[in-house]
């Protein structure tokens, strides 16, 4: 089945920019062309990395936690059963982000240690998977 | 009474009627040249054009900008508070246009709008970076008058203080409180960065020095400039009672580059001079790591927009990819 859906997008984003594009002038109709190009690229070259992130991410924040509700005494939440698919891995994902936002919520607020470290870490994963529309040099 | 537009979707018939409504049926008014402006941001469309209306035996020509708000957009705020903030800083120091008149109710062109008066200009921040003379001019002339904005004396802003006074022990409480509720109802999904972000700097809100009316969004971008000289600040839009050091910390955000156009301690000694506040490295660094989060709680708000199909603006659509880069800023601060 080719292209695969990425392959697709990339090619779709390509074509818009050398042909579509240089059509319209400055204006709305340019900017949001530009903008959806962007966007298609960006989501064109995430696809491939996406069950790798999720399946990294999610072991690292699990297993994060694990440590962390052992040093404060709490116990984790029961989490979704990973299952092979990338929407079953979201699921996955959104749970344990979702606990770790109740866990960020309720400890105190002193920067260092694990949860810093790791929230670095999750916010590293993530901007390597290029969705950002910003860099910052 | 007359309308000339050159855009095929202006809303001349509109807001020709509505003047009519404010000025009255009788003073000949008339609009032409409306036109589409660009770079107005994603919250409101802008638009000039020039009214003239006769005005006992003569007739008075102005040139305007039309401000419209946009369906949806990154901010939850009214252009009401905005106009007010204008009216509130005429016949001040601190350059603003002067604003004209103002539809809040959107029955006139399907959404609400206020006319300034044009103030000569550009807010291009290319035509400063590539003339390093000019740019230190608009900078230090910047410097100046946002000093002059925070010396004033508030309540200037009457009817916007909220639950509880800004006080110098609240400033940074209430700027949090009010960020942190538009993140609660704009996230998305879980955003664990953002929320022990919020905790941290919770648990280390500085006391101001002083509470004053604080811009909000000062920046180069709504900054006008003309012949290398500072000519009028924009975009009132997030204008609050607080601490005025957040305003500093915004305008040298690493996201939008300012330092090449003037070193930031340059900028601060102008500032300091001016406005007799101390500006604390400390405090400053506060102000740049809240920044960061708002910036974040911004750009959730645009994606919910387009996400809940408030908005069809593309670059809105993928805004939430974006808190990544401004938390990793954050964090990155942080750990200096």
């Amino acid at each position: 089945m080719r292209p695969l859906p990425h392959e697709l997008l990339g090619m779709v984003a390509a074509a818009l920019t050398d042909t579509v594009l240089p059509a319209l002038t400055d204006g709305p109709a340019r900017r949001q062309l530009k903008a959806a190009i962007s966007i298609i690229a960006r989501s064109a070259a995430a696809i491939p990395l996406m069950d790798q992130y999720l399946r990294e991410d999610i072991d690292d924040v699990a297993s994060t936690l694990d440590g962390l509700g052992a040093d404060v005494g709490r116990t984790r939440l029961p989490g979704v059963a990973r299952g092979p698919t990338v929407p079953d891995l979201i699921v996955e994902h959104d749970a344990v982000h979702a606990e770790l936002e109740s866990f960020c919520e309720a400890v105190d607020a002193a920067m260092g240690g694990d949860l810093a470290a790791l929230l670095v870490r999750v916010l590293d994963r993530e901007l390597a998977l290029g969705l950002s529309p910003w860099r910052l040099s | 009474m007359t309308a000339e537009s050159s855009d095929g979707d202006s809303p001349a018939g509109g807001v020709l009627r509505f003047l009519v409504d404010e000025i009255g049926e009788r003073a000949g008014v008339a609009i032409r040249d409306v036109r589409r402006l660009s770079g107005a941001g994603n919250a409101r469309d802008a638009w000039s054009l020039d009214v003239s209306w006769i005005d006992g035996h003569d007739r008075t020509e102005q040139a305007c900008v039309m401000l419209v708000k946009a369906d949806g957009g990154q901010l939850e705020t009214g252009l009401a508070l905005e106009f007010r903030t204008l009216q509130a800083l005429q016949d001040t120091e601190v350059p603003v246009p002067k604003p004209l008149w103002l539809d809040e109710s959107g029955r006139w062109i399907g959404r609400p709008f206020f006319i300034t008066a044009l103030v000569p200009g550009t807010a291009d921040e290319r035509a400063l970076r590539s003339n390093t003379g000019a740019a230190e001019r608009v900078m230090l002339d910047l410097a100046t008058a946002v000093a002059r904005l925070h010396r004033l004396v508030p309540p200037l802003l009457e009817g916007s203080e909220g639950s509880y006074p800004v006080t110098a022990e609240t400033a940074a409480a209430r700027q949090l409180e009010e960020w942190k509720d538009v993140f609660h109802r704009n996230q998305l999904g879980p955003q664990p960065a953002v929320s022990f972000a919020f905790a941290w700097l919770e648990a280390h809100a500085p006391v101001a020095e002083a509470v004053s009316l604080v811009h909000g969004d000062l920046r180069l971008g709504n900054v006008l400039h003309d012949k290398g000289r500072l000519t009028c600040l924009l975009d009132w839009e997030m204008a609050h009672l607080g601490d005025p050091i957040e305003d500093l910390a915004w305008l040298y955000r690493r996201l939008w580059n300012a330092a090449p156009l003037l070193d930031p301690s340059q900028f601060l000694d102008r500032y300091r001079a001016e406005s007799g506040f101390e500006v604390s490295s400390r405090h400053l660094a506060y102000y740049a790591l809240f920044s960061e989060v708002k910036h974040a709680v911004i750009s959730m708000t645009a994606a919910r927009s387009f996400h809940d199909g408030r908005t069809c603006n593309l670059r809105m659509a993928d805004r939430h990819a974006s808190v990544a880069t401004v938390m990793s800023e954050f964090y990155r601060l942080v750990s200096l």
